[in-house]
């Protein structure tokens, strides 16, 4: 089911460019991770706990070293122009990584002069949107309150591509609410595009563009969301309809004592005479993960 | 770069044992012996640079740091020069109090500006050679490993130190030995050697850092985080 | 204009936007010239990828009952109203007529046909 990557159509709006990246670690290997970003549009990074998505994070950012592949950045290469690429790169990662004994304002003196277009007054105006108090110790702040410091931080130094690895693990709905409203109010802005790696899928469904599902350091597909969503189809029916041609249509099934459920990308090739005696839903983004992820951990491909 | 240093003098601010320290050191020790104050220079500069690596450490820092627009051999450069500022900072103290002890004719306190130069080249090299020793033991083995790294160094050098200071006992002349060597080093630890061993303790320094630059450049070059 | 999208229906969410839009221009809600929000701006709004509200926009302008303006946004196409419903009750006509060729093979009556046709209505509109 890999997918050619479907948004190589205009290089030069290309923010991000990833081709056959690969990293080797002894119990865990990244392979053959491709994928492209235009500007303009939010990806959506899913897939479960470990397969991959903070490492490909981190090989972007050049906290890894990469074994294989290439990383492009505004089109330059992600480790020549290191510096150029990370002065219009926003981050927010999911473990905050400041230095908890100073203040706000204390770390925003640091590291402010090292971008070249800081903006102090927008900074500001987060602040004051966040409630964040500049002389409170990052240390003293909740978890939800350090997310906001990252993303205002983030967001102050015109930051073309913006970064986010599970920013919201661990926060209520509420918040991640405000933090989507934050986002489409930043997609406003045709130039910019956002990279935001969950797995709490159900943050993408509405503000994702594109989904890159990654699973066991591979990439299962990169497409667009409504298409993802149109693929599939939950499938759900009584026991008594399954036999053995059925079934193998179906990517994942879930047989229970009152019927069974299941996801299939072949929703065609089932008979309306079939279809009339089940009930057919669109997944949602979840629901296609886990399915996928089962078939894989079950040895099926 | 100039920020990151800022940022390991941020964090100082709590730092309880150079305070104390340099409270200690208010003795004009630099008269006394510019060799014993050089070393206790090289404490101080050790307790900071311990300090803001420890919390490098304990806040995985680095992270946040390697994802700013600054590349790895700043970051490096960074942190040698930090050092170079702590020692500049407790000199600015010592050097002063010193010479205010001294004009008050505070007792015991000998020499003058020879002693502020011995002073001086003693600082450069006992700090050059544990900068050079520790901070690439500190990239290759990370904070907690590289901390045994730390007392080692110290210990040479204290060892150094100590059976130098068995010379300071014996006035120059009178030290019985063909070795031009330990007379210059004599020279140096009471005070009066000539301009020219000071020029060589700088260069000696001064290789000693860059060298030792390159080797952690390389290192965390390669790390990853 | 109002647009109101439902995640549940099953429907498209593009189809839902180009029906609704449709609509209003039809019905004169929106009229000729009027701006409509940015692809942007309506994909904040109703909360959903910008891939959607611009795939519907494109199927709109195709349609040609809106156009579009680079730099400036999409307006509503000067409509020629009486064409389009005329297209519309031609379409409606040619369904009718297989409607009628299927009942023939039962040999359904008129009555029955239209019997059916009220259930059908009824079914279909929401209950009050």
């Amino acid at each position: 089911m890999s997918e050619t990557d479907p948004v190589r159509r205009n290089s030069s709006s290309l923010i991000l460019e990833i081709q056959g990246l690969g990293k080797y670690f002894s119990e865990f290997e990244l392979s053959d991770v491709t994928f492209s970003l235009e500007k303009g549009y939010v990806m959506g990074l899913i897939g479960p706990n470990g397969s991959g998505k903070t490492t490909t994070i981190k090989l972007i950012m050049n906290l890894l070293k990469k074994d294989r592949g290439e990383i492009k950045v505004f089109g330059l290469d992600h480790v020549k122009d290191e510096k150029e690429i990370k002065n219009k790169i926003g981050f927010v990662y999911d473990e905050n990584h400041y230095y908890g004994v100073l203040t706000i304002e204390q770390m925003k003196k640091i590291v402010a002069p090292m971008y070249q277009y800081w903006d102090e007054h927008l900074f500001q105006k987060y602040l004051k949107e966040f409630d964040l108090n500049p002389k409170q110790k990052i240390d003293k702040l909740s978890k939800g309150m350090k997310t906001k410091f990252s993303l205002a931080m983030a967001l102050s130094h015109q930051a073309e591509l913006i970064i986010l690895d599970e920013p919201t693990s661990g926060l209520d709905p509420v918040f991640r609410n405000e933090l989507l409203e934050i986002l489409y109010f930043l997609m406003q802005d045709e130039n910019k595009a956002i990279l935001f790696s969950t797995h709490i899928t159900s943050d993408l469904e509405r503000i994702a563009d594109y989904i890159t599902f990654i699973n066991q350091g591979r990439v299962v597909f990169t497409s667009e969301k409504d298409q993802v969503l149109e693929r599939f189809s939950l499938v759900k029916g009584p026991n008594y309809l399954l036999d053995s041609s059925l079934e193998k249509q179906f990517i994942g099934l879930r047989k229970s004592s009152v019927g069974f459920e299941g996801l299939t990308a072949d929703l065609e090739v089932i008979s309306p005479a079939m279809k009339e005696k089940m009930i057919v839903e669109r997944p949602t983004l979840d629901e296609i993960m886990i399915y996928l992820v089962n078939r894989t951990r079950m040895g099926v491909r | 770069m100039w920020r990151i240093i800022l940022k390991d003098l941020m964090v100082q601010k709590s730092n309880i044992f150079i305070i104390i320290f340099l409270c200690i050191s208010i003795s004009g020790t630099m008269y006394r012996s510019p060799g014993i104050a050089g070393v206790q220079l090289l404490l101080g500069v050790y307790f900071m640079l311990i300090y803001a690596n420890s919390y490098d450490f304990k806040y995985n820092g680095e992270i946040m740091i390697n994802s700013l627009p600054i590349n790895r051999k700043e970051i490096v450069l960074a942190k040698y020069l930090s050092a170079i500022v702590y020692a500049l900072i407790i000199m600015v103290i010592i050097i002063p109090e010193s010479m205010i002890l001294y004009l008050f004719n505070f007792p015991g306190l000998t020499g003058s500006i020879q002693a502020i130069v011995s002073f001086l080249g003693i600082v450069v090299l006992l700090l050059s050679i544990y900068i050079s020793i520790y901070l690439p033991l500190y990239y290759r083995l990370g904070y907690m490993r590289s901390r045994w790294g730390n007392f080692i160094s110290m210990f040479v050098i204290f060892g150094l130190i100590g059976a130098m200071g068995q010379l300071i006992k014996i006035p120059a002349g009178e030290l019985k030995t063909t070795n031009q060597g330990l007379e210059q080093l004599t020279a140096v630890l009471n005070g009066y050697a000539g301009p020219v061993i000071y020029l060589m303790m700088l260069v000696v320094g001064m290789v000693l850092l860059v060298l030792s630059f390159k080797v952690s450049v390389r290192i965390y070059k390669n790390k990853d985080f | 204009m109002n647009i109101i999208i439902s995640h549940m229906s099953g429907e498209p969410i593009y189809q839902q936007i180009i029906n609704q839009i449709k609509t209003l221009i039809l019905a004169g809600d929106l009229t000729e010239g009027e701006m409509l929000p940015s692809i942007r701006q309506l994909g904040k709004d109703l909360r959903i990828s910008v891939i959607t509200t611009k795939r519907a926009y494109e199927e709109l302008e195709r349609e040609k009952f809106i156009y579009s303006v680079p730099g400036k946004g999409s307006f509503v196409a000067l409509q020629n109203c009486e064409a389009r419903i005329e297209n519309k009750r031609k379409q409606i006509e040619e369904m009718l007529k297989d409607v009628v060729k299927e009942s023939r093979l039962l040999n359904l009556s008129l009555a029955e046909i239209t019997e059916i046709l009220k259930n059908v209505y009824d079914d279909m509109t929401p209950a009050k």
